[in-house]
């Protein structure tokens, strides 16, 4: 971690808790966070059953004592396949996320830095990407990729570049500017120097702010790509997949369907309030 | 044909107007007449309003449509002959007689009198034989048509109501072949279009009781009767005109769209109806017809070119490692567990369920016996070769997912891993030409024995890629045997040889659900499964 | 003014003729066999022979080299001729030209009643007075970010459910009026009303700490009327610079929608002609979707200055 965010972060603990007392939305939606995590790194611990053990005999079971989210069409527990689908679900969301940040901050930097003819060229291949609506942009990279985990979350990535790129540049052009990076610059600090000392560290805020609203989005992009019938390889649990998956059985079995997405919606939501406090600062 | 070899028909129509009926009767002796089911004579007029899952996108029946498709043009083109879902037997229809000479090369058929197209056109033995010619040469998309005319020399046209139809080698399979939609006839002027006019439905002129009216893609599709109809085949329900005054196809790509449109009067009649709403369906009133599709089942195809289904022993486990009567359960009432290669709606089927019995420990020692052992995570290996196979199969039909996920587990337990790969359309053709995947799953509809012959033969399809002498003379013997119950000796003979060496491991029958809201009747499926709406009618609102 | 309107024109054939080449290249250079795929017409156990192959890579020219494709496929694009839909053999102008007008209703109806939504979810959230109903105000403040992490079809089913199922008021599928128009927009409305609301709120919260505010107020100008006439305006403005990011939105939630609700429509057209892979569809469908989306910023670039004398009109 740069030194100026190791710096703010051991700055501010008191403060942070101060304000996490006056915030109980925040509390709630990191605690949610940290059992989405505990999730993904120790499923067992949570949900010790086989996610892929189907048992016929007990199908479209209603949730209850010994199924917490009830069964799906084959005799699946859903706790079990929603908590084992978590650490897939995450990596393929931080898969998306990876590629839209590192391609996106690649261009963006080399443009807001370089500025001229090169930022020039690289905004417009940029506007080329936006000008292709994103869930369009997704299915025909899926129509080339195929179908899969992988292929989604790098379809996700490729469709949120434009997105990182602009923020990037705007960051990387307001500090540029900014007195005291003039001041190395015209000390003859070196230029890749002035980048990785005083640039990057001062634009990763609102870098990561964007990244982790993309983080809800991509989760979204995935279940909707999952409902038109690109999602992940079957029978592994997915978040996407499952919310997909379950809409058949919607007057018959809504639990299917709705215990899932509610599990989704409450990620999203914790990740956007953390991102957004994350912003506030 | 001495024996029915039709065993299990559901949802006939005498089945469901007998149920209607019984509930009109309750209803009559508690609340005076009813008026809101169908019952008693039936009505002509009315708009029968159908969900359908799929866009039909190509409405001509001679090139190979989808499932939509076919349940459209169904209603509008006419056959040759038809064929009697419940006895197998071969019916007059376009053509009132027949002759098929012993050698199984020559076909001769008379036809019918004063039978016309929708534009007025009369039907003679020219307009036959044009469509037999064109058909061969239609264009890239037509394998299957062509299928059933193997071998086809040329056809005459004897004089105007007898055509002569020759063929270079036997091809026993051809009379039914002249029942099925894609062999249907079209009117002279469908004949002129290319191949890309002729699947907009304004193009496609037939001589059935309905005729065309609009198409609006991924929307829907209307028919409307054809005034003056006279000459449906003996398995229709009556004589005369169609009941409905138009037939309106919507597409409804949402199975719980589909179902809850019934269920709430926005429609008469839904197609492809998950296990999970019958019940559903059921209970609110509605009727669920289904039948199975005639051919070879939903099966597991073997192919003989890969690294791992090449091998007799992991065939053997495969076929025995499968526990059908475990999966009926999550199927539902209407899809049923595969009792032989073909369904038992195929004329000409054999009940085989001895061979098919779940046995995981024969499953086991065969895989023991040829050194395949268990490997650290459960699965067998065999000189560092982990026993994963890879099944592709078509994404688009939910059910195949809930089966393919149940039939994974089933084999894991005795050691073998099933890699599941759902495929577009378009990615499964690429895919079924690689020689390296080792299952295929998918089915083949046609209700003769000859579907053995066009899905198993080294000099058709293959979707097995067999290369076996024994069963390629069954095969063969098939396509040049005339006589019935010689052709069906032969018949049950390939039956048990395919399952017995594993090239195809059935699943399950695939079938047809469909549900039909109260207040209609009349609705029945053709002997491929497909459905009729000649005899359908609307009880008035 | 007429100099920047010219430039931004000329970026945006530019982006438009980047865009195609983009698309062109992923849909062609696919690992599969274009011309095989096409030729099976859609039936998996087709089996394609040979000569029939040749003799459809001969009739839409795909026997030709990938360059010469592109030229003449580039060609035909600028005069309006995008070819010919392998799947149904119809142009495919006529089948985007007949898709589009349903999708535009939907998309607009879509956008006016987000706006609308946005609009009144953010004034209910800003207008009730501070301390009184503090928990009704931060409900309603939290709505937005809810709206956003709900799945668009998730919506529209349990809409469709409750509403045209169980209670029976409004069709659940086709193109039958403005009934039918009823759910399909709502479903599509509400993402595009909670990014509006989220945007509003924090922009009235923005403007109402700044000094002409707390001037008006010390005149003694009312509550409501302050909001209305002087914060909203200015918060408003923001929500211009959301323009691609709500075209995108409402592009991509009309695939969902027009899904569940059986529509007729580009989206439904984008998803068959995607799996089908019926590539000239595909390439007119992407096409089509920059070109809209190119002129709705373009038209943005060049009203938002005249509205907000802050911005000029020297750069994009």
């Amino acid at each position: 971690m740069p030194d100026a965010l190791l710096d703010r972060a051991a700055r501010s603990v008191p403060a942070r808790a101060a304000a996490l007392r006056t915030q109980p939305g925040l509390v709630v939606a990191l605690l949610t966070l940290a059992l989405v995590l505990g999730w993904a790194l120790l499923p067992g611990v949570f949900a010790s059953g086989d996610p892929l053990r189907a048992d016929p005999a007990a199908r479209l079971l209603p949730p209850g004592p010994g199924h917490w989210f009830g069964t799906d069409e084959v005799g699946r527990d859903l706790w079990t396949r929603v908590v084992h689908g978590t650490a897939l679900s995450l990596q393929a969301t931080l898969l998306a996320v990876g590629v839209g940040l590192l391609i996106g901050s690649i261009v963006g930097v080399i443009a807001g830095y370089a500025g001229g003819w090169a930022d020039s060229l690289l905004m417009r291949l940029v506007d080329v990407l936006l000008a292709i609506p994103g869930l369009l942009l997704c299915l025909a990279v899926l129509a080339a990729l195929g179908r899969g985990t992988v292929e989604i979350a790098v379809a996700v990535g490729i469709g949120s570049v434009p997105g990182f790129a602009r923020v990037v540049r705007a960051e990387v052009v307001r500090i540029r500017t900014a007195p005291y990076v003039e001041a190395a610059t015209a000390s003859g600090v070196r230029t890749l120097r002035v980048l990785t000392s005083h640039v990057l560290p001062n634009a990763a805020g609102a870098v990561l702010a964007v990244a982790g609203l993309q983080i809800g989005t991509a989760v979204l992009a995935v279940s909707s790509l999952s409902f038109l019938g690109f999602g992940a390889v079957p029978p592994t649990p997915e978040w996407g997949s499952l919310v997909a998956a379950g809409r058949n059985y919607l007057a018959t079995a809504w639990w299917i369907s709705v215990l899932p997405t509610s599990v989704v919606v409450a990620t999203v939501l914790a990740v956007n309030r953390v991102a957004r406090a994350y912003a506030r600062r | 044909m001495s024996t029915s070899p039709v065993r299990r028909v559901t949802g006939r129509v005498l089945t469901a107007g007998a149920a209607f009926a019984a509930a009109a009767l309750v209803a009559a002796c508690s609340a005076g007449p009813a008026t809101s089911t169908a019952s008693g004579a039936p009505q002509p007029g009315g708009v029968l309003r159908v969900g359908l899952a799929a866009d039909p996108v190509c409405l001509d029946p001679q090139q190979n449509g989808n499932a939509a498709s076919i349940n459209i043009s169904r209603q509008v083109v006419n056959g040759l002959t038809d064929l009697d879902p419940e006895t197998g037997e071969i019916t007059p229809w376009l053509a009132e007689s027949w002759e098929v000479s012993p050698d199984a090369r020559t076909f001769t058929f008379h036809l019918r009198e004063g039978v016309t197209f929708s534009d007025g056109t009369p039907l003679d033995a020219q307009v036959v034989k044009d469509n037999l010619d064109k058909v061969v040469t239609l264009g890239a998309a037509t394998s299957l048509v062509t299928g059933y005319l193997k071998g086809y020399a040329g056809a005459t046209a004897v004089d105007p109501r007898t055509v002569r139809v020759e063929f270079s080698e036997p091809n026993a399979g051809f009379l039914q072949a002249t029942s099925v939609v894609q062999l249907g006839i079209v009117a002279p002027s469908t004949l002129q279009k290319s191949a890309e006019e002729r699947c907009q439905a304004q193009n496609v002129i037939g001589s059935g009781p309905f005729v065309f009216d609009t198409y609006t893609q991924n929307v829907s599709t209307t028919l409307t009767k054809r005034p003056g109809y006279a000459w449906p085949s003996a398995v229709g329900e009556h004589a005369g005109e169609a009941y409905l005054d138009r037939i309106e196809f919507n597409v409804i790509a949402e199975s719980g769209v589909r179902t809850g449109s019934l269920q709430s009067g926005q429609l008469d009649v839904i197609t492809d109806v998950q296990p999970v709403d019958e019940q559903l369906l059921a209970s609110g009133g509605a009727t669920v017809l289904s039948r199975a599709n005639p051919g070879v089942d939903n099966t597991l195809f073997a192919k003989g070119t890969s690294a791992f289904a090449s091998d007799a022993a992991v065939r053997t486990a495969l076929q025995k490692a499968v526990d059908r009567q475990q999966l009926a359960s999550v199927l539902g009432a209407s899809h049923k567990p595969a009792t032989s290669i073909l369904a038992a709606t195929t004329p000409g089927y054999v009940d085989e369920s001895v061979l098919l019995a779940a046995d995981p420990a024969g499953a086991a020692a065969a895989l023991d016996a040829a050194g395949w052992v268990p490997g650290p995570d459960g699965i067998r290996v065999r000189d560092g070769q982990r026993l994963a196979l890879d099944v592709i199969y078509l994404s688009s039909v939910a059910t195949n997912q809930t089966v393919l996920e149940l039939l994974q587990q089933q084999l894991r337990d005795v050691g073998i891993e099933l890699v599941l790969r759902p495929l577009s359309v378009a990615d499964y053709v690429t895919a079924a030409k690689d020689p390296a995947v080792n299952l295929s799953f998918g089915n083949f509809t046609r209700p003769d024995l000859d579907v053995l012959r066009t899905t198993f033969s080294a000099k058709a399809s293959n979707a097995a890629r067999v290369d076996d002498p024994e069963l390629e003379e069954l095969l063969d013997g098939l396509a040049s045997t005339a006589d019935a119950t010689a052709r069906e000796a032969l018949g049950a003979q390939a039956q048990k040889l395919i399952l017995e060496r594993g090239y195809g491991i059935p699943v399950y029958e695939l079938a047809q659900v469909t549900a039909v809201a109260p207040g209609v009747d009349g609705v029945r499926y053709e002997s491929s499964s497909r459905l009729i709406f000649f005899d359908a009618w609307k009880a008035a609102q | 003014m007429i100099p920047y309107v010219g430039r931004r024109l000329a970026q945006a054939v530019l982006v438009l003729w980047a865009a195609y080449t983009v698309t062109f290249g992923l849909l062609y250079l696919l690992p599969s066999d274009a011309a095989e795929i096409m030729a099976a017409g859609g039936d998996a156990e087709a089996t394609v022979d040979p000569a029939a192959l040749e003799r459809f890579r001969a009739r839409f020219g795909l026997d030709r080299p990938l360059w010469l494709q592109y030229v003449s496929a580039l060609g035909g694009a600028l005069t309006g001729d995008f070819g010919v839909s392998v799947r149904s053999g119809r142009p495919v102008v006529d089948i985007i030209a007949e898709a589009f007008p349903p999708t535009l209703a939907l998309t607009l109806a879509g956008l006016v009643a987000g706006a609308l939504l946005g609009l009144l979810l953010s004034l209910a959230a800003t207008l009730l007075p501070d301390g009184r109903l503090q928990a009704l105000q931060r409900f309603l403040t939290s709505l937005p970010a809810l709206g956003i992490a709900i799945p668009t079809f998730g919506v529209g089913l349990v809409l469709l459910q409750i509403v045209s199922f169980r209670w029976g008021l409004l069709p659940a599928f086709g193109d039958a009026g403005p009934r039918g128009l009823i759910l399909p927009v709502l479903a599509l409305s509400l993402p595009i009303a909670a990014v509006i609301a989220q945007l509003l709120i924090s922009g009235i919260h923005t403007q109402s700490s700044q000094e002409y505010v707390t001037t008006a107020r010390a005149k003694g100008v009312g509550r409501l009327r302050l909001r209305l006439a002087h914060v909203l305006p200015n918060a408003l403005l923001p929500a211009l610079t959301m323009t691609a990011v709500l075209t995108g939105e409402l592009l991509g939630g009309s695939i969902i929608v027009e899904t569940v609700f059986s529509r007729p429509g580009l989206g439904r057209i984008v998803v068959s002609a995607v799996t089908a892979q019926d590539l000239p569809l595909v390439l007119g469908l992407v096409t089509t979707g920059a070109i809209v989306f190119v002129l709705v910023n373009l038209l943005v670039d060049v009203v938002h200055p005249l509205l907000d004398p802050r911005v000029g009109w020297r750069r994009a």
